[in-house]
């Protein structure tokens, strides 16, 4: 189709074109062509290109701002997340959103945490990133051992919980950790619409506000499996030869990965139990699951990993009212059956949010992420009662 | 210079509003003729283009059956089409197109004591062997595209794969045919003995002078078939006439099997299901190069084995660059063979590799080897199935095309083949890696053709010319399993000579007078160099875009050629894409 656009001899719309756009309506931006096409096209990227031209004279859907800004609700909400709930849940008030966000009426949605994960940080003596290093002075180089975790949109408002587990997986590991106080987001929700001049801007900032850090050499271990992906791709391919971009791809890396490579004072603590895993689909595309699998099963736990492809929410298209239906079918391929035919002690291990919301809402079932399943093999090794991970609805 | 596919307007036929209006009138199904679905249809994974008068998605043979009628009163021409993966340009056309891979995709019936199944024509390839395999049956032609490729495509194509060592290709395995024709005839046919034939010309009507021409070509030209038809293991090219011959039955199913759509639309097949081995070894041999391997295909022949692929070591260059996995898996050499045995026992199964990698040690300059467990050799497989195509995109390098993707030779001359088409290539300059069926002397690859300038565009032409020369000169096929479409179509009178290609032109009037299904395939067939989707006047919009697509040169446009028409989104057994796809079957 994108062939027969540039041609205009059939579809004649170049970026306007109604046919091109139809046809993209339904790709989740999955990423999984990128690695399993034989000539890697890249629909995801493709597709965000297309829609940043056809939506350059037109209004976006309103829910494409609710959702590609969704970084800078969160935080306006967080200032009162009880009465953000509220408002959520109200039943006039979160009907009328849904009607005029177009949503669909059986996704439920999330509840804000009653503090953020950076709030906490700040609270509980985490450092900064500005901050100076313990007795070191301010310029000094990054001591060993230090690492940015990545207080992620999602596991900063909504679940706190996760990026709490992995600060501790972090520091038991003997590994100095900072936390941005800084209002940072990779912006992924924005490729979902196309909105590429706010992602190029949210990138910068990025790079700026950490630019020191990267400079150093400073690994940032991020816990979202979308969010890791727009730094090891969209990043690079909006501002190629900007070395700064190229040097924070290459210090970019999930939990697995920074555990497996980077982590000499790292042992995995062991589990045992059974675990079925379930990666995020820009995990299995971009990374590759093998250091989540292999440490999985350093930990020796019996690991079942699911070949299940997609779960179906995606973000913001399972919660569009149009595509829920797609995105329930897509679930229900491999992923929902498998985890409601799965016993309770089994452990369900996904990273991503969307995928954890999806498995929650369908199944009823409470997914793990990495961090969690690794803070609680190490409460259970040194028989310390597990803070109880208790979830925020 | 004949017409690129752009110099061809896109709205060609006259009536296309009013043939629209009847088959929504007259069709469940799905009837598309926005421009949207057209572009979609416009390209297969070949080197061509062709805007489609409009897309019908049948639901049942009823719609197929009125779409052919509505086709046949305003004369418009008919294409069916299955996942659209045909190299050879079978899958485009100016026609309506029939789309069998959304609703006509059932598993009508299996037997398993019989050894048959009887399917619809849109029927995955993987779909039917995933369910006969659980009666330890399968259907033994499997082309790379297994998870994808349709049954009614596979008899269209006469296509083959790795175990056509096993069981043949799939005119070997078709045993009836329900069809449809463009005046709207249906019949079922399939081989046919003296007294049936007898009956069907007594009872004459449509049939019986179809059937009574079929009688005529097989007597007027049995000498010449059976003169010129070469006897290697992958003859594809041209129509099965050898089929009409009584040594093999007046078998008319098996005659229109890689007709490539011109002469009849299947509706329903029953084809034969063969025993699967239950247990697969997998050897990999490394030789100094794929020349030294192709000599070694009559030795390893003595095996038996039920699968006999090779490729060049250039290809795991390639791949080795892209960061592909498992490349370590291989042997050292810079040509490799895949040999796979099959026996019900795995013991026995092992003892068949095992037999050979002994055998080879005791040869002067032996290959290097490694045996597979089960698991590895999934992954070796992967490299034999995709490996070519993804090497054909190495950044920096040209792109590489379908175009001598498929000659085939007896094996014993595979060598030398081989080398002479390399020597060819290399006067032109051109780049291009082997792969394929070396057991069977069927070779692929995909060549640095220059598709995107005149004189390119005559090198290409004058280059497939001389290759036909050369394959001829071997006793080859021009086609082995691929199909002529358009890529080979004008030169089989080389292959055949004047004779047999009046011969093939009756044949297709026989079934087809009005010449509506898939006009100007294997018959009377567009030059190759006609409706390239390239061509020396293909000047895409090349837009100012956001990302910068450093993979692509820069270009957007040069991103959007990635699309070679592979199919592999399509397919349903595992991994994540596409998953919309999966779940609507709508690419």
């Amino acid at each position: 189709m994108l062939f027969e656009m540039l041609q205009g001899e059939v579809t004649r719309g170049g970026w306007n074109d109604e046919h091109v756009k139809k046809s993209l309506d339904l790709c989740l931006s999955c990423k999984a062509c990128k690695s399993e096409c034989p000539a890697n096209v890249d629909m995801a990227t493709y597709k965000a290109e297309f829609l940043a031209h056809f939506y350059e004279s037109r209004w976006r859907p309103l829910r494409a701002y609710a959702f590609g800004m969704v970084d800078k609700w969160l935080r306006l909400a967080s200032i009162a997340p009880g009465l953000a709930n509220f408002a959520n849940r109200a039943p006039v008030l979160s009907h009328l959103m849904r009607h005029v966000l177009a949503l669909a009426p059986e996704r439920k949605m999330p509840s804000l945490a009653p503090q953020s994960f950076q709030r906490w940080a700040r609270r509980n003596g985490v450092p900064g990133v500005d901050d100076p290093a313990q007795g070191a002075a301010p310029s000094a180089p990054a001591a060993h051992g230090e690492v940015i975790l990545w207080a992620d949109t999602f596991n900063n408002y909504l679940h706190p919980e996760t990026s709490r587990a992995a600060l501790q997986v972090l520091q038991a590991a003997g590994v100095h950790v900072r936390v941005p106080r800084q209002h940072l987001c990779c912006g992924r929700p924005l490729y979902d619409f196309g909105m590429l001049d706010e992602a190029k801007d949210y990138l910068i900032n990025i790079l700026e506000t950490l630019r020191e850090p990267i400079d150093a050499g400073v690994p940032i271990v991020v816990l979202e499996p979308s969010c890791a992906s727009v730094f090891r791709d969209e990043l690079c391919n909006l501002l190629p030869g900007h070395s700064r971009a190229a040097r924070l791809r290459d210090q970019v890396f999930l939990l697995s990965e920074f555990l497996e490579h980077h982590a000499p004072g790292f042992e995995p603590p062991r589990l045992s139990r059974k675990v079925l895993l379930h990666g995020h689909c820009h995990h299995k595309a971009l990374m590759k699951m093998n250091d989540e699998e292999s440490l999985l099963r350093k930990m020796g736990v019996e690991l079942h990993s699911l070949d299940s492809g997609c779960c179906g929410m995606a973000g913001p298209f399972g919660f569009e009212k149009e595509k829920y239906a797609v995105s329930q079918a897509i679930g229900e391929r491999m992923l929902l059956p498998a985890v409601r035919q799965t016993l309770s002690e089994t452990l369900i291990v996904s990273d991503g949010f969307s995928c954890r919301e999806q498995i929650l809402q369908s199944t009823g079932r409470q997914a793990l992420h990495l961090a969690e399943v690794l803070r609680l093999a190490a409460a259970t090794e040194h028989s310390v009662p597990e803070p109880s991970a208790s979830p925020s609805f | 210079m004949p017409l690129s596919s752009h110099a061809k307007p896109v709205d060609t036929f006259a009536r296309a509003s009013e043939l629209e209006a009847e088959l929504k009138r007259t069709v469940r199904g799905e009837v598309r003729f926005d421009r949207g679905s057209r572009a979609l249809y416009a390209t297969d994974g070949s080197n061509y283009r062709q805007v489609p008068i409009g897309l019908v998605i049948p639901r049942d043979a009823g719609d197929v059956i009125a779409a052919v009628a509505a086709c046949k009163k305003y004369g418009a021409p008919i294409l069916p089409r299955g996942a659209g993966t045909s190299l050879a340009g079978q899958c485009c056309n100016i026609a309506v197109v029939l789309d069998f891979t959304k609703y006509m995709n059932q598993i009508l019936e299996i037997d398993p004591d019989r050894k048959f199944a009887r399917v619809q024509p849109g029927v995955v390839l993987d779909t039917l062997r995933d369910r006969a395999e659980k009666h330890q049956l399968t259907f033994a032609p499997d082309p790379s595209t297994h998870n994808r490729c349709t049954v009614g495509g596979m008899i269209g194509n006469n296509s083959c794969g790795t175990h056509s060592l096993l069981g043949g290709k799939t005119v070997d395995n078709v045993e009836e045919l329900s069809i449809l024709l463009s005046d709207g005839t249906q019949m079922t046919v399939g081989v046919t003995s003296d007294a049936e034939l007898d009956g069907i010309l007594r009872a004459g009507g449509r049939r019986g002078e179809i059937y009574s021409k079929l009688r005529n070509i097989r007597d007027a030209y049995a000498p010449e078939i059976r003169a010129r038809f070469p006897q290697i293991p992958r003859r594809v090219s041209g129509f099965n006439l050898d089929e009409l011959l009584p040594e093999r039955g007046f078998h008319v199913a098996r005659a229109l099997v890689g007709t490539e759509g011109t002469c009849a639309i299947v509706l329903e097949a029953k084809v034969k299901l063969i025993h699967s081995p239950q247990h697969r070894s997998l050897v990999a041999l490394g030789y100094r190069d794929a020349f030294e391997a192709a000599d070694h295909v009559m030795e390893i022949l003595e095996f038996q084995p039920i699968g006999l692929e090779g490729f060049e070591g250039s290809i795991i260059d390639a791949l080795r660059k892209r960061r592909a996995p498992n490349l370590d898996l291989l042997p050292e050499g810079g040509g490799f063979l895949l040999v796979e045995f099959g026996a019900d026992d795995g013991t026995e199964a092992r003892q068949l590799s095992a037999r050979l990698i002994d055998r080879l040690k005791k040869v002067p300059h032996p290959p290097s080897s490694r045996t597979y467990t089960n698991a590895e050799a999934g992954a070796v497989w992967q490299i034999r199935e995709s490996g070519p195509r993804a090497a054909a995109f190495a950044p920096g390098a040209p792109a590489e095309w379908e175009g001598w993707d498929d000659a085939a030779v007896a094996p014993e001359k595979l060598g030398a083949y081989l080398r002479d088409i390399r020597k060819l290539m290399d006067e032109y300059d051109y780049k291009g890696a082997f792969y394929g069926h070396f057991g069977h002397g069927c070779i692929h690859m995909r060549v640095s053709f220059d598709l995107e300038s005149e004189k390119g565009i005559r090198n290409y032409a004058q280059f497939v010319d001389r290759a036909a020369d050369l394959v001829v000169s071997y006793g080859g096929s021009l086609s082995g399993e691929h199909g002529d479409g358009q890529s080979r179509g004008a030169l089989l009178p080389k292959m055949f000579g004047p004779e047999l290609t009046k011969a093939f032109a009756e044949f297709k009037a026989a079934w087809d007078p009005e010449n509506r299904l898939n006009p100007h395939k294997v018959v009377d067939a567009y030059l190759p160099t006609e409706n390239l989707r390239l061509g020396a006047d293909y000047k895409p919009l090349d837009p100012h875009t956001h990302f910068r697509f450093p993979e692509d040169d820069g270009s957007f446009a040069k991103a959007s050629l990635r699309c070679l028409g592979l199919g592999a989104c399509r397919k349903q057994d595992a991994g994540t894409m596409c998953p919309s796809y999966m779940v609507t079957l709508e690419e």
